[in-house]
């Protein structure tokens, strides 16, 4: 247990008065791939804002690399290495490609891949050819791109992703899913929400599923994947 | 030809040093979201520093340092006050926000005049540049060339940092998304002292150039900053270029407004402010905001007083003054008719949602109409305290027409604009109100001309005040209106005409005020520009902000609390800064005011 990078436990969090996560244990060693798996607002979001900080948590155990961040600011906990990359994008519609990546941007660590203005453009070649745009104008896939770049531009030890499938054409999906596999098979630490099995499945190789902010199934991604009885009951809608 | 010329170049002149405390206003405001009125004081606190510094060196090189030293000197302090403030009050509502700067006026005013004393100050003209040239067989001075070359040059430099640095863009990627910002690891504490500092020193900058142009005084804070609110709102909050065109505007516009109307300059930028708004509600170059403004705080206007409560309030205030001396019923008098003031301002801002900077337009206009009407007209009371309300509610309800097609600061800041108008007036329109003179010698008649009898009178107002504005609040009218403050969408979409709504309350909270003007009239026996004044309007907000904004009856605990307050303090030679003092305490420390403490405390517990 001591060699988890990420340990999170009794994590309770919600939104002012609302409480939507009780209790919910599970931690991460360093190369893990687990996949935060649920229905429409089982909590999925909310368990990887609490990690980053962007929500209201409770008294938990929340540690990264042994260092309790229960109770850090979301730019604490960035630049300890936690990358995320947000559900909604987020990307900074007025800034250009480029000035995106620079905000992402953060010194080099010897504990992680590092991610050079370059080998950005290399994995997402599309945004070096629209680096003076500004994000705004940009398609709901090359924006999903930019978030992703914009977060390795911090050079992270662990990448918390939410939902990065969501609404993109099958191409576009089949890039995303390339480059998460790219980054994995690299050694970076992943924690990736999905609603269903999507990608997640063949990238992660463990899986917690929620059920309305509490675990409802914890264990290995290829059984679940396996196992449709059991599918049918945590996750279809 | 030529006289025009000049007359253009003089207008560009001025509009430099405007530039960049709009520039610095906007700034920080487009990062923080804090309207801060504080701003004013920083452009006084730069011209003071220059001042001395040119006093220390000589003119030469005296002159030449003391523009960046009172620059650097405006930062400093702008970062303190940052640090110090500010920082505590980000997520806070509007209202604390503006009201706890305004505290920051109070104690900058008090801390200039220890140091640097009341008597005005010259400065001198600027060395190497005192002469004139000739353009057009006009005679420019040379100064203003400089100042018309600096607006551009700053906007330039301005643009760079913005456009070409990692700080620069770190500071747009805030403006846009604070939250997201952090996630990636951004500091923002470090980054909004930065740019608040940047935008103090500018303020600073702006009065050190002002210097050889114009005296230092200690009332240049509040005189700037209602013509720098109107320019940014104009060009757009947090748009620079946009506070340069307007800048350029608005000082074309009082250069040769000032031919036309040469009393009412004033008049001339409102009115081109107006039709800005009307036409671009977020101004020139701004934008709407892109999060939907953060609703006022949660449970606003839900807690209620039963009637009961209200019944037995007025009962225990029509025996008071059977045990009490005559000084408190004199006090308590002042407490109701300030009571009336700032209950029309809680339910603007409470069941209305709309957050007046400039309420005190309306309680003045209530006090001047009455007041003229007996001077003029040798009127008596009665027909003086009818014409009162009626008289504020035309005023609400022409200002109202603009004022409710805009909505949070910008709606905030054209009431006060607005405000200023009406202030201007009656200053400037001496035969007819007296100017700075003002009107006195308005006594009641005989029947109230005793402290007892005023008192009941002034009761039976408060009574009707409050039976008025409750009853509002309650009405289908009221429903309407809180439906539209907490989703303007959703009540368009049942058919709520949210902007007749708003309105209709602007006019009414209008109408309370001036009835308590009214009474005010005859209560003091006079009537000055001050009622109009900025900081009377900041003196209702600081009385909503004590009692806390989501009850009527907050605002008679805050006008209770306040004119105890300000008794107590006007005994002592610092008594704005104890006042500032104990705004910011409880801006702090309880932002729901302190009918807002209890409910407050009981939240705290669980979590
Ligand atoms: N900003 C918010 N304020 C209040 N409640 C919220 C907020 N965001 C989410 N919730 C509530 O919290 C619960 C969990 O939401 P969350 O977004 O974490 O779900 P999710 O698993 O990410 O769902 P989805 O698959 O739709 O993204 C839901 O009931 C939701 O309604
Ligand atoms: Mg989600």
């Amino acid at each position: 247990m001591s060699e988890a990078m990420l340990r999170i436990e009794g994590l309770s969090a919600g939104y002012g008065p609302a409480t939507v996560l009780h209790g919910i244990s599970f931690s991460l060693a360093q190369g893990d791939s687990l996949a935060l798996l649920g229905r429409n607002g089982a909590g999925k979001s909310t368990t990887i804002k609490a990690i980053m900080g962007l929500v209201r948590r409770g008294a938990a155990t929340l540690s990264f690399d042994g260092q309790a961040i229960g109770s850090l600011p979301p730019q604490k906990i960035a630049r300890l290495g936690v990358g995320y990359v947000p559900e909604e994008r987020r990307i900074f519609a007025e800034l250009t490609v480029a000035e995106n990546l620079e905000v992402g941007r953060r010194p080099t660590r010897s504990d992680a891949p590092e991610w050079p203005e370059q080998r950005l453009y290399d994995l997402f070649p599309e945004l070096h050819a629209m680096r003076d745009r500004r994000a705004g104008r940009m398609s709901g896939g090359e924006q999903q791109m930019l978030t992703i770049a914009r977060t390795l531009a911090g050079n992270p030890r662990i990448l918390l992703l939410d939902e990065p499938a969501e609404g993109l054409a099958p191409v576009v999906l089949d890039r995303i899913a390339d480059t998460v596999a790219t980054l994995r098979a690299e050694g970076l630490t992943l924690l990736i929400a999905e609603q269903s099995l999507g990608f997640a499945a063949e990238v992660a190789s463990r899986c917690v599923v929620l059920e309305s902010g509490q675990i409802a199934h914890t264990g290995d991604m290829a059984e679940l994947a396996a196992d449709s009885a059991l599918r049918d009951r945590l996750l279809s809608v | 030809m030529g006289f025009y010329f000049a007359q253009a170049l003089t207008g560009l002149a001025s509009a430099s040093s405007l530039f960049l405390v709009a520039a610095g206003l906007s700034l920080i405001f487009g990062v923080t979201r804090v309207v801060n009125f504080a701003h004013g004081s920083l452009y006084m606190i730069g011209a003071y520093v220059a001042m001395d510094v040119i006093g220390l060196f000589g003119k030469v090189p005296g002159f030449w340092l003391a523009l960046p030293i009172a620059a650097l000197v405006s930062a400093a302090v702008g970062g303190l006050i940052e640090v110090t403030v500010l920082r505590r009050i980000y997520r806070a509502p509007e209202m604390f926000q503006l009201v706890a700067t305004f505290a920051i006026v109070l104690i900058a005013q008090d801390v200039a005049e220890w140091i640097w004393g009341v008597a005005d100050r010259f400065g001198p003209r600027a060395p190497g540049l005192s002469g004139v040239v000739t353009i057009f067989g006009e005679r420019i001075p040379e100064y203003d060339l400089f100042l018309i070359a600096m607006g551009p040059i700053t906007l330039f430099l301005l643009w760079l940092l913005f456009a070409r640095t990692r700080f620069g863009v770190l500071v747009r990627a805030a403006t846009q998304d604070r939250e997201m910002a952090a996630a990636l690891g951004v500091d923002q504490a470090k980054l909004f002292t930065a740019v608040f500092c940047l935008g103090a020193g500018l303020a600073g900058l702006g009065g050190a150039m002002q210097v050889p142009r114009d005296a230092v005084t200690l009332t240049m804070d509040l005189e700037i900053i209602a013509e720098v609110f109107v320019i940014t709102v104009v060009g757009g909050m947090g748009s620079i270029p946009g506070a340069y065109l307007a800048a350029i505007l608005i000082s074309e516009l009082n250069a040769f407004g000032i031919l036309i109307l040469p009393e009412i300059t004033l008049i001339v930028a409102f009115a081109a402010m107006a039709v800005v708004l009307v036409i671009r509600p977020y101004g020139l170059l701004g934008r709407p905001p892109s999060a939907p403004e953060t609703p006022p705080g949660p449970g606003m206007g839900t807690l209620r007083l039963p009637a009961m409560a209200w019944g037995g309030l007025f009962l225990v205030m029509a025996l008071l003054p059977l045990v009490v001396d005559q000084f408190m019923t004199v006090l308590i008098i002042d407490i109701m008719i300030l009571g009336m003031f700032a209950m029309s301002l809680q339910f603007l801002m409470g069941p209305g949602g709309m957050v007046s900077f400039g309420h005190a337009a309306y309680f003045g206009v209530g006090a001047y109409g009455a007041a003229l009407l007996v001077r003029h007209l040798e009127a008596d009371m009665g027909w003086a305290l009818a014409v009162a309300p009626v008289a504020a509610a035309a005023a609400a309800l022409f200002f109202g027409w603009f004022c409710v097609r805009l909505s949070g600061v910008y709606l905030a800041m054209l009431t006060l604009a607005a405000a200023q108008i009406v202030w201007a007036a009656a200053v400037q329109m001496q035969d007819f109100t007296g100017g700075d003179d003002g009107l006195t010698g308005i006594w009641p008649a005989k029947l109230f001309g005793d402290d007892l009898a005023f008192y009941y009178l002034a009761l039976a107002f408060a009574v009707i005040a409050v039976l008025v504005l409750r009853q509002a609040t309650r009405s289908p009218f009221g429903r309407a209106l809180t439906a539209a403050r907490d989703a303007p969408l959703r009540a368009e979409a049942l058919g709520i005409n949210v902007q007749n709504q708003q309105w209709m309350a602007f006019t009414l909270a209008g109408t309370v005020a001036g009835l308590a003007g009214g009474l005010y009239v005859f209560k003091k026996g006079s009537v000055f520009p001050d009622v109009l004044a900025i900081p009377q309007s900041v003196d209702a907000l600081i009385m909503v902000l004590l009692g806390g904004v989501d009850v009527l009856a907050g605002a008679l605990i805050g006008a209770s609390t306040f004119v105890v307050l300000e008794d107590v303090f006007n005994q002592f030679e610092a008594w704005r800064s104890m006042l500032g003092g104990v705004i910011l305490l409880i801006a702090m420390l309880a932002p729901g005011g302190m009918a807002g403490l209890g409910s407050m405390i009981r939240r705290r517990k669980p979590a």
